[in-house]
């Protein structure tokens, strides 16, 4: 990495810049004038929830003197984690239950997927080979769930999974708005239906093409293609906004998705400090946490760089 | 490439007695040959053309025509032979610095649909770098010439131009940086009959006072006979004959030209031979009222007026209405036409 | 053939839109922005304004398809189109909640008011035929109205005020990497297409390239060009990226100056002119997007030792997705130029030629103003398409207008994806009523 190029230490050697645009280097000198650490280049998803854990690490990074490149909501999971590898950014937040999906062939077992602890562990080791770190995860389970209309769930008293498998056994109506993801993954959708002894027939699945949560609960919620139960994550502030509810799930049927900070290992080691800063303030996001923060954004419409700098400021992490 | 050959080439041909058919050729080509593939656009001609000369090339289509003329501005390079303008070996110059010295017109006119009269006619004075006004004034001139008021063209556009007077404007852009050397390619093709005959009556006065050399093609053989000076048959890329256009009508060289020129080549002949050269002193019993023909007219519309009034004598007028002489159908038999001058 | 016809069936249509738009709903007040909540319908609006729309509507149907000539009508139309489009702003003003900027409620138009908008559009085309600059009066009460500030309890505005000042710098973002998409397309494209129209044997290879490179799905080739990317800038210096195009583009340069330095080069001058634009375009691209963005930081990274990534070379962000507008802006331009090119007739290119114009004198003399008219448009359509296109800028971290709609669309946030959405569009209107109007002068000049 050439990051010699942005202190202000070696403009002598620097003559064709300086050509290029006299002022502006003066310009950018004096903003750097203090020590700055860095620059770091912090990435993420595009959903709501990657937008509001990249903009709290970067305004949490930049309160401590580090010098970030913004590149929050980079793409797609795929796009994000290929950039984290090629060097293209040096951290985003992931979730640890996704080793499963990108080490297909380490063929991580259900069982340790429904582990926090022990899918951690998993993927720390895994990605350890990619020279890729993962900094503690958030006590949050952001883990697929089922939420059906509040209503539905008090008329027919479904509160859990064990409940759903009676009223399907009775041939009541449902109809699940998910994303054809979570209707192949075998710790999604298979997974429950394992788990809890029941299984959808298709005319009882509707795949919405993107399906994102907050497509498919608002397909729930307003009753869309007779739609009345959306695959949804535990973390996703829109559920109780959009009178829907979740249903328990007693015996842990599908993988655990708990938020962590990918890093580059280059990265982490030569920035120790960057644990000691994040892992703080991820420890503070619990489910409940995330689901009002994330509701902010999504149902609230506010910026994610608002939501986050109030959330750090109010815990006390910026002043 | 092609250098020692050349060299060769140049020294046979310069060699002193070197029989010429015309004094001081201007243009001299020499075995020149253009194969494409199996093709024979060219197999070997040879042919001179004298200063002032007006040389047609004829000859049924494919045979070549178009080929040989763009060979001689290099629009086409040889693949065997050598041609020689003002004596100079055509790869001894500079191919762009000679096609603007070579006039060069052609059947569809080609008139660049973006520019006015004006500035196509000055394209080539542009390309040579004479100043603006010099230019316009130039250009104005070659109007007038090909009978274009150039106040009332030279700021049109082509599309705004009858088909004839586009021909007229690709003549005058022809001749705008006053080449000696004029290549033309069918240049009153595209038009209808009457027109044609008018622009080739234009062209042979403006000719008379100009003197160029030109090569032109056509493949009419009335174009031909009217324009010409001498004219080349060609066949499948090869020269049939080079002749005067009586010469050719009278002794065709084989029977592939004599069918070219067809039965009707004593008519064709009487186009080459004006009223006057066989006008006979008036006599008293010669009706003055009626038809007459005029004196500028040449033998074939003479011909027929005659055949047309049912006459045996017509009396003969200038253009002033003057009644000169008189002509008859007698006149015309006796006239020893395949014989020629 | 308009001009000979009393009627205007263009406008007559505008107005069976404007009609049929009556019976839809016009606004929908939200409980929060991601939920349908009610209808309001023009009826319901116990408005004056509504009847009164509903009249001037009637009055453009009957006078556009009045068979006999009417004087003016053109000018007639047009005051009546706006007359309805004001009444129907005065609705809307009457029908929208109160802002409140802590309710979580909002008012999203509906199909109605689209169709009411797609009226006025239809109708301008109408009126401009008869009435040329009279269209402009449709779009003025809304505009006027929208300064006025009647409709910020809209959705869109709403979503706007939460992100104003991202939306400015998406929006400039945006347009700078759709100019810079044509920009390079353009330079990239044109000599591509020149060589093309002249060789038979490239002109099928490039126009089957460019039209392959169209069927690639954008983020199959982001996938694609985001590990060459980032290995390309984390290996490659400035300086020496710049020396060797530098180096390519002067030796072709060279021959095309002296063309008889060595004949047998001719065509193949432009392999290293492509090969230099290869190395140069992306360079002078990123340099420019760093400019026109005012990023001074970026810009200040510029030096002969820095690393390509430092001068934003990277597989993320503005290289990749500039890269991949410039290959989709292509196809219209390179296939409009050869279009041009072979539309000129042949015979006067032998007479320019026959002339003694050399070949760059051909090209600037003949063959560029004759192919002119196709190569603008060409740049129009390429000016459209990108303008649309630079939405999927947002798939691989460049962002622009697209990263509202990508953000839209993920939160189910219709309103959001508004935000993007209208705003390309308009541009894209404009743009092309502003470009075809340039068109004109230029060809006819
Ligand atoms: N570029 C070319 N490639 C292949 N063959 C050609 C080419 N140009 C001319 N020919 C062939 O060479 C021959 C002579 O062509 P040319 O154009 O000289 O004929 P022409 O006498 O002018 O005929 P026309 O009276 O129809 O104009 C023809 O058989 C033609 O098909
Ligand atoms: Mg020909």
């Amino acid at each position: 990495m050439k990051s010699a190029i942005s202190s202000s230490s070696n403009t002598s050697r620097n003559t064709f810049a300086k050509w290029v645009s006299i002022g502006l280097i003066c310009a950018s000198s004096l903003g750097l004038a203090a020590a700055q650490k860095g620059p770091l280049t912090i990435g993420s998803k595009i959903d709501t929830e990657g937008a509001l854990l990249c903009q709290m690490t970067k305004l949490l990074l930049e309160g401590n003197f580090f010098t970030i490149k913004d590149r929050c909501s980079t793409g797609t999971t795929p796009i994000v984690r290929k950039a984290l590898l090629e060097g293209e950014i040096d951290l985003y937040p992931e979730y640890t239950g996704n080793v499963v999906y990108f080490f297909p062939e380490a063929k991580v077992s259900v069982e340790i997927a429904k582990n926090p602890a022990k899918i951690y562990a998993t993927a720390k080791s895994l990605d350890t080979k990619n020279k890729i770190v993962w900094l503690k995860p958030a006590p949050a389970n952001n883990t697929w769930a089922i939420a059906i209309p509040i209503k539905l769930s008090q008329s027919e008293n479904l509160k859990s999974f064990t409940d759903l498998g009676k009223y399907l056994k009775a041939g009541k109506v449902f109809k699940l708005a998910a994303s054809q993801e979570f209707a192949d993954r075998d710790d999604a959708l298979k997974g429950f239906e394992k788990a809890y002894g029941f299984t959808l027939t298709p005319e009882q699945l509707l795949i919405l093409p993107g399906g994102n949560t907050t497509q498919t609960e608002t397909a729930a919620a307003q009753g869309t293609s007779g739609v009345n139960a959306a695959m949804a994550y535990g973390t996703d502030g829109t559920i109780s906004a959009l009178g829907l509810v979740v249903l328990n799930d007693p015996k842990g049927g599908v993988a655990v998705y708990q938020p962590a900070m990918t890093v580059r290992q280059a990265v982490n080691s030569k920035y120790p400090e960057l644990a000691k800063l994040i892992n703080p303030v991820f420890a503070t996001l619990t489910k409940e946490v995330l689901s009002e923060l994330n509701g902010k954004i999504a149902i609230g419409g506010e910026n994610a760089s608002k939501v986050a700098g109030d959330y750090l400021r109010v815990k006390g992490f910026l002043k | 490439m092609d250098d020692s050959k050349g060299v060769n080439m140049r020294q046979t041909i310069t060699l002193e007695g070197q029989k010429s058919l015309t004094p001081q050729p201007l243009i001299r080509l020499e075995g020149i040959e253009k194969h494409y593939g199996s093709v024979t656009a060219l197999g070997g001609v040879s042919l001179e053309v004298a200063a002032g000369e007006m040389l047609v090339l004829i000859g049924p289509s494919g045979c070549g025509k178009s080929t040989l003329l763009r060979t001689v501005n290099r629009m086409i390079e040889l693949d065997a032979g050598q041609i020689w303008l003002d004596g100079q070996e055509l790869h001894t110059r500079d191919v762009v610095e000679l096609r603007r010295k070579v006039g060069y017109a052609i059947q569809s006119v080609g008139l660049f649909p973006h520019m006015s009269i004006f500035e196509n006619v000055e394209v080539v004075p542009r390309l040579l770098g004479w100043p603006k006004a010099k230019r316009r004034s130039r250009a104005r001139e070659m109007l007038h010439l090909v009978n274009l008021e150039p106040d009332a063209f030279g700021m049109r556009y082509p599309r705004a131009l009858s088909g004839g007077q586009q021909q007229r404007v690709g003549i005058a852009r022809a001749l705008a940086a006053d080449p000696h050397i004029l290549l033309m390619d069918e240049p009153f093709g595209a038009v209808d009959p009457i027109t044609r005959e008018r622009l080739q009556d234009e062209f042979l006065r403006l000719q008379r006072d100009l003197k160029k050399t030109i090569l032109f093609v056509t493949h009419d053989l009335d174009e031909a006979v009217r324009l010409a000076d001498r004219i080349a048959l060609l066949r499948s890329g090869k020269l049939e004959q080079i002749a005067t256009p009586q010469q050719l009508l009278a002794h065709p060289a084989n029977d592939f030209v004599h069918a070219f020129v067809g039965e009707d080549r004593a008519l064709k002949s009487l186009s080459r031979q004006t009223v006057a050269s066989s006008l006979k002193p008036l006599q008293p019993e010669t009706l003055v009222l009626g038809p007459s023909i005029p004196l500028e007219g040449n033998l074939r519309q003479a011909l027929a007026l005659l055949l047309a009034s049912s006459r045996e004598v017509l009396p003969v007028q200038d253009t002033n209405g003057k009644t000169v002489g008189q002509l008859g159908l007698k006149d015309l038999l006796q006239n020893d036409l395949l014989e020629g001058t | 053939m308009v001009k000979n016809n009393p009627q205007n069936p263009v406008a007559a249509l505008g107005a069976v839109l404007g009609l049929f738009s009556f019976g839809l709903p016009w606004l929908n007040i939200r409980p929060n922005r991601l939920l349908v909540g009610d209808f309001i319908w023009f009826a319901a609006g116990n408005s004056v304004f509504s009847g009164l729309a509903l009249l001037c509507w009637l009055l453009v149907l009957i006078i556009s398809l009045w068979p006999q000539k009417i004087s003016a009508k053109g000018q007639i139309l047009a005051v009546l189109g706006g007359l309805a489009a004001l009444c129907s702003s005065l609705f809307l003003r009457d029908v929208m909640p109160a802002f409140d900027p802590s309710s979580l409620a909002r008012a999203s138009l509906a199909g109605g008011a689209w169709v009411f908008a797609l009226a006025l559009y239809v109708l301008g085309v109408g009126v401009q035929q008869s009435a040329k600059g009279w269209g402009l009066l449709l779009a003025a009460p809304i505009v006027g109205l929208g300064v006025l500030g009647s409709y910020s309890q809209l959705g869109i505005f709403a979503e706007f005020r939460a992100d104003q000042n991202s939306f400015f710098e998406e929006l400039r973002r945006h347009m700078v990497l759709t100019f810079l998409g044509v920009l390079v397309a353009t330079l990239a494209g044109l000599p591509l297409a020149i060589w093309a129209a002249r060789v038979s044997k490239v002109r099928d290879l490039v126009l089957g390239g460019v039209g392959f490179l169209q069927t690639i799905p954008s983020l199959a080739l982001f996938g694609v060009l985001l590990p060459i990317l980032a290995k390309l800038g984390k290996t490659v210096q400035v300086g020496p990226a710049l020396l060797l195009g530098g180096i390519l583009l002067a030796s072709s340069l060279f021959f095309v100056v002296f063309p008889r330095a060595w004949p047998r080069v001719r065509a193949w001058v432009a392999l290293p002119i492509l090969l230099s634009s290869v190395i140069l375009l992306p360079l002078a691209s990123l340099w420019l997007y760093a400019f026109l963005m005012g990023d001074a930081e970026l810009l200040s990274s510029w030096h002969w030792a820095a690393f390509l990534s430092d001068v934003g070379l990277r597989g993320i962000g503005a290289a990749p997705a500039l890269l991949a507008l410039s290959l989709y802006a292509l196809l219209p331009i390179v296939s409009s130029t050869v279009l041009g090119f072979r539309s000129i007739p042949p015979g006067i290119l032998d007479a320019a030629e026959g002339m003694g114009m050399n070949p760059l004198e051909r090209l600037w003399q003949i063959e560029l103003p004759l192919a002119l008219p196709f190569i603008l448009a060409g740049l129009r359509l390429s000016w459209v398409l990108t303008l649309g296109l630079a939405t999927i800028a947002a798939l691989i971290g460049a962002r622009g207008l697209g990263f509202f709609v990508q953000r839209g669309v993920d939160g189910a946030a219709p309103d959001l994806i508004l935000l993007g959405v209208v705003p390309v569009v308009l541009l894209a209107l404009v743009s092309d009523v502003g470009l075809r109007w340039l068109e004109g002068r230029v060809v006819r000049g």
